[in-house]
């Protein structure tokens, strides 16, 4: 679903990301995690294409994200950790406009079920602007479901949600899954790293200290126990 | 802190010059682009000039010197405020740095202070776009004194202030009682335009009015001191050197500004943290309709246009003059005609008009500020399974859909009420619609290579963003520079009108090799930023 081999990217003599490579299987949860300013955001960015890198290759169910970003594009859905979104539209204009874009067939159902779900639908009529940031989570959450999308890509998507909106969404990452897609997301949240992801990857100084299947990189210890002493903090 | 904030916000506004996209700008850019401005700014002071050099001889003869600083004041007063009137509220109370500031240990009213001293730097510089000209004129034809241009310097430096009262006043006005009103965009855009054209109205009748009390000899005074005393007293104070006038002046421009601002500091940290309510508005379930990718996006585009009344107004002023102008012939058709006989225009009047509606699509800038717009939302636009082309033109697609209809409508209405023959109908149709093409296109590029996505204020990238500034003069200097080639090269070879279709002919090529340059460069740039 998902291949990055070898992902190299700088911000002048900085290396952001080194050498990262990483495979997600369809039906697989990927857990990525490390400190702020480790590359997690940088690797996601581009993952998505929305940033450009300076070696390696990126894979999407078997595209080419640098040779064919539109394809790659087309079967993910991206969710930024700071939800930033059209805050002149109103929530549901918003939503027609990601529909028109992914071509979405039967947008008035679909709109309505994820915006029921999260309970959003009373205010999709407001404008964004008057949206606290876990409404602005829930939209963008909306609008990443609307095409169905392959693989999802999510930076820190829990910020901001309430309790009960978090667990749909671990429901909802879960179901992907299970239909066949695949997720790649970051989190600080150490413990639902642990219990929601088939897979986790480590990122250190933009270098992966480790990945592998959960069971293996966590062995007895607990996720937290590893990943301090990945960092040498303990 | 008041300074440090002043000269952050301050940097905040000019960095767009220096840095662009993270990165230092080249020399030889900074350079390019202030010629650019100051080519723009030229030529508009230009026509100040030409104004003041007409009205200066038959004030100063008929012992009314005083009159030709009224007239000064006057325009001034009446430029600032069409041009900050309702920036300042924007730039007050909904700058997106305002809640991490009050949340400092800052006091509010240093807040409030440091965004006015940035305000009144732009009420400056606006005002010496007429005052310097109307300095020059002055001292170049020996009416002035030593003691007159000290009095001078001074008094237009409280000239500003007067019509700052007034933009603070309608900021307070604003942030009390525009949460409470419905449809407060519609009403601001409709007040703006209100003033704007009360503005246009002044000064295409100004001069006439200020001739028709000069030959009314000795009861001009009189008139000017029941109507307009500020501008009678900055008129004595300067050329009489008078103490009294002087007195008076500095309490008209001190005194509403004085209050304005106590105004303000008692209030601003009450209504920056009351919190805003708005209205609940519920989803009513309609069927949602589909369009195109390019149109979606397009949409986008124009709901973001009227999302702000300031932005419609600062990006859209020239469809405003263009519907004005339109009308003013149909009500005012014989003046018109007199007045471009009178100004020695030997032009068919349906050439003119093509030529006025080309000229004020300079003023439609919202291109140039539409990537700079998308600001911490651009990450959408860039995610999405959308080829960068598209989603560049679909900005100069929202530019044409906006203005380009109203455009057609003056050119028709124009010719219909000059009685333009098929042949000029077709000119002053194709003119204009060539010019806002260009212009559109010129736009996304020069917002391409100066782009601002950090802004604080939308207001600093849509109405004094230096790719707006940059598109706006170096339009006027183009239409300058085709005009003046004509005259020098051309003039004996062929008519005006079919130099218009070579005119029309060279937007069509500028357009196209930036249609050109937008899908393989611009594409490039975009995907960079």
């Amino acid at each position: 679903m998902l291949i990055i081999e070898g992902l190299t990217k700088s911000y002048g003599s900085k290396k952001a990301v080194d050498n990262l490579s990483l495979h997600i299987e369809p039906g697989e949860i990927c857990g990525f995690i490390g400190h702020n300013g480790a590359g997690k955001t940088t690797t996601i960015k581009a993952v998505c294409g929305i940033l450009q890198f300076d070696a390696g290759s990126i894979t999407i169910c078997g595209s080419s994200v640098e040779k064919d970003p539109i394809k790659c594009k087309s079967q993910i859905a991206y969710i930024p950790d700071n939800p930033d979104m059209y805050t002149f539209m109103p929530g549901v204009k918003y939503l027609n406009f990601i529909a028109d874009v992914y071509k979405v067939k039967g947008r008035n159902k679909k709109i309505k079920k994820y915006a029921d779900m999260f309970e959003l639908t009373d205010d999709l009529g407001g404008l964004i602007s008057s949206y606290s940031h876990g409404m602005k989570q829930k939209l963008a959450l909306i609008s990443a479901l609307l095409h169905d999308p392959k693989l999802m890509i999510m930076d820190e998507p829990f910020v901001g949600l309430d309790p009960k909106a978090s667990r749909k969404v671990k429901d909802i990452m879960r179901e992907k899954c299970n239909e066949g897609g695949a997720v790649f997301f970051s989190t600080h949240v150490l413990e639902v790293a642990e219990k929601l992801c088939d897979k986790v990857a480590v990122i250190k100084g933009g270098k992966l200290s480790a990945y592998g299947k959960m069971e293996e990189v966590r062995g007895d210890s607990s996720l937290e126990q590893v990943f301090f002493e990945l960092e040498g903090s303990l | 802190m008041t300074w440090r904030l002043f000269w952050l916000n301050l940097w905040s506004q000019f960095s767009g010059f220096l840095v662009s996209n993270g990165k230092r700008t080249k020399l030889s850019k900074i350079l390019i682009m202030l010629c650019l401005l100051g080519s723009g700014v030229g030529a508009i002071a230009l026509v100040f000039l030409t104004t003041f050099q007409m009205i200066l001889d038959p004030f100063f003869d008929a012992g009314a010197g005083w009159l030709y600083f009224a007239f000064l004041g006057l325009a001034s007063f009446g430029l600032s405020v069409v041009s900050t009137i309702f920036m300042a509220s924007a730039r007050i109370f909904a700058a997106h740095d305002n809640e991490a500031l009050l949340a400092m240990p800052i006091k509010p009213r240093a807040i409030l202070v440091s965004r006015v001293l940035v305000l009144l730097v732009f009420e400056y510089v606006t005002s010496m776009i007429s005052t310097v000209p109307a300095l020059m004129v002055w001292v170049y034809y020996g009416y002035s004194t030593g003691p007159s241009i000290a009095m001078f310097c001074l008094m237009c430096l409280l000239l500003p202030l007067m019509s700052f009262a007034i933009s603070l006043a309608v900021a307070w006005g604003l942030s009390k009682v525009g949460p409470k009103v419905p449809y407060k965009n519609l009403i601001t855009l409709a007040i703006a335009v209100v003033i704007i054209l009360g503005y246009i109205f002044l000064m295409t009748n100004g001069e006439r009015y200020f001739s028709q009390l000069l030959d009314s000899g000795t009861e001009i005074a009189d008139a000017f001191k029941r109507t307009l005393l500020p501008f009678y007293s900055f008129g004595r104070a300067i050329v009489d050197v008078d103490f009294v006038a002087t007195l008076e002046f500095c309490a008209w421009s001190l005194l509403p500004f004085l209050g304005a601002m106590a105004l303000l500091s008692r209030s601003y940290g009450k209504i920056m943290t009351e919190g805003k309510s708005e209205p609940r508005v519920k989803y009513d379930g309609k069927t949602l309709k589909h369009s195109s990718v390019m149109v979606a996006f397009a949409k986008k585009e124009i709901a973001l246009f009227w999302s702000n009344p300031m932005i419609v107004l600062n990006t859209s002023l020239g469809t405003l003059f263009a519907v004005v102008g339109a009308f003013g012939l149909v009500f005012q058709r014989n003046e018109i005609l007199d007045y471009i006989t009178a100004m020695k225009i030997d032009l068919p009047a349906p050439a003119v008009a093509a030529i006025f509606f080309a000229f004020v699509t300079a003023t439609i800038t919202y291109t140039s500020s539409s990537i700079s717009l998308e600001g911490n939302s651009l990450w959408i636009a860039r995610s999405m399974p959308v080829p960068t082309r598209t989603v560049l033109l679909s900005k100069v697609l929202a530019q044409l859909m906006i203005n380009s209809p109203a455009l057609l409508f003056s050119s028709l209405v124009a010719s219909f009420a000059l009685g333009a023959t098929i042949d000029a109908m077709i000119l002053a149709i194709l003119v204009p619609q060539a010019a806002i093409l260009f212009i559109s296109f010129f736009g996304v590029i020069t917002n391409l290579l100066l782009p601002k996505l950090d802004w604080i204020n939308p207001m600093q990238v849509a109405k004094q963003g230096v790719p707006v500034l940059i598109v706006m003069f170096s339009s006027i200097s183009l239409m300058f520079a085709l005009g003046i080639f004509y005259l020098v090269f051309l003039q004996r070879m062929m008519s005006f009108e079919a130099y218009l279709y070579v005119c029309v002919g060279v937007y069509g090529l500028l357009s196209l090799a930036m249609y050109a340059l937008i899908s393989t460069w611009g594409v490039k740039v975009f995907e960079r930023l």
